[in-house]
């Protein structure tokens, strides 16, 4: 999804780095009784794809009416265009 | 020219110019059955479907409905080229035909229109065409911003996740 948006993803230096930014979350995260690291992320990104897809369909919604209003647009000017006065049947073909 | 394709040329001739004197008198898209019984479908459709769609009018039809296609300005399909450029190149038609309220042509061509996914548009009368593109270019305008404000939604929550790993 990202790719597809062009937005870069960051990456880690190393391994140690890496590690360094996982104690650092964990330190942050409110852990709940008999949760484990693992549930928490689990959760936060179900939650999260959900909000994802949310807006995925959304845009995806938005420009399918914009394309459809587009197209309606282009027939209606064509048409005033083929039923002006200074058009005859020869231009239909 | 065979005896065949001069009559249908004729015939076509003739519609055309019925549909082109009604419309000018007033007559909009919708109604032109008003005298002459004659009507008209419009709409787009992807443009490798053309002959298909032709082959099949004219087999439907046998030869008593006449349909024309044209190319759309380029602006409709550079339009609809931006982004991932999935969408075909598209060409818009009007299938004229004889017939009254309820006619069996008018259904056949419909379904010839839902089978190759095209859509179909009624065409207002020619007073209040101007008033109609006007309220599309606003509401174009509209969903333009829209599209705007969900693109920026999305990208700010993309960003908001996969940025929350600094590189530093």
């Amino acid at each position: 999804m990202a790719n597809k948006y062009n937005e870069c993803i960051p990456q880690f230096k190393n391994f140690e780095h890496f590690k360094s930014k996982i104690e650092e979350d964990q330190l942050l995260r409110d852990k709940k009784y008999g949760t484990t690291y693992f549930d928490l992320l689990e959760e936060e990104i179900i939650e999260d794809e959900r909000i994802l897809l949310d807006l995925v369909s959304s845009y995806t919604q938005v420009r399918e009416t914009l394309d459809v209003n587009f197209e309606r647009l282009f027939v209606l000017q064509k048409c005033q265009n083929l039923m002006s006065s200074n058009t005859n049947s020869n231009d239909f073909g | 020219m065979p005896k065949s394709n001069v009559l249908k040329h004729e015939l076509k001739r003739f519609w055309v110019n019925t549909i082109l004197m009604n419309y000018r008198n007033g007559v909009g898209g919708n109604i032109l059955e008003n005298m002459s019984q004659l009507r008209m479908v419009v709409g787009v459709s992807k443009a490798e479907d053309e002959m298909r769609m032709k082959r099949m009018i004219f087999r439907i039809s046998k030869g008593r409905a006449i349909p024309s296609f044209f190319d759309l300005d380029q602006g409709f399909n550079q339009h609809n080229n931006i982004g991932t450029g999935e969408h075909a190149l598209r060409k818009m038609f009007m299938i004229f035909f004889q017939g009254g309220e309820e006619n069996v042509m008018l259904g056949r061509i419909i379904k010839i229109c839902d089978l190759f996914s095209a859509s179909r548009y009624d065409i207002p009368k020619k007073e209040d065409i101007l008033n109609a593109l006007h309220m599309i270019n606003e509401i174009i305008n509209e969903k333009k911003t829209f599209l705007l404000e969900a693109e920026g939604s999305l990208r700010n929550f993309i960003r908001d996740k996969v940025g929350t790993v600094s590189i530093s």
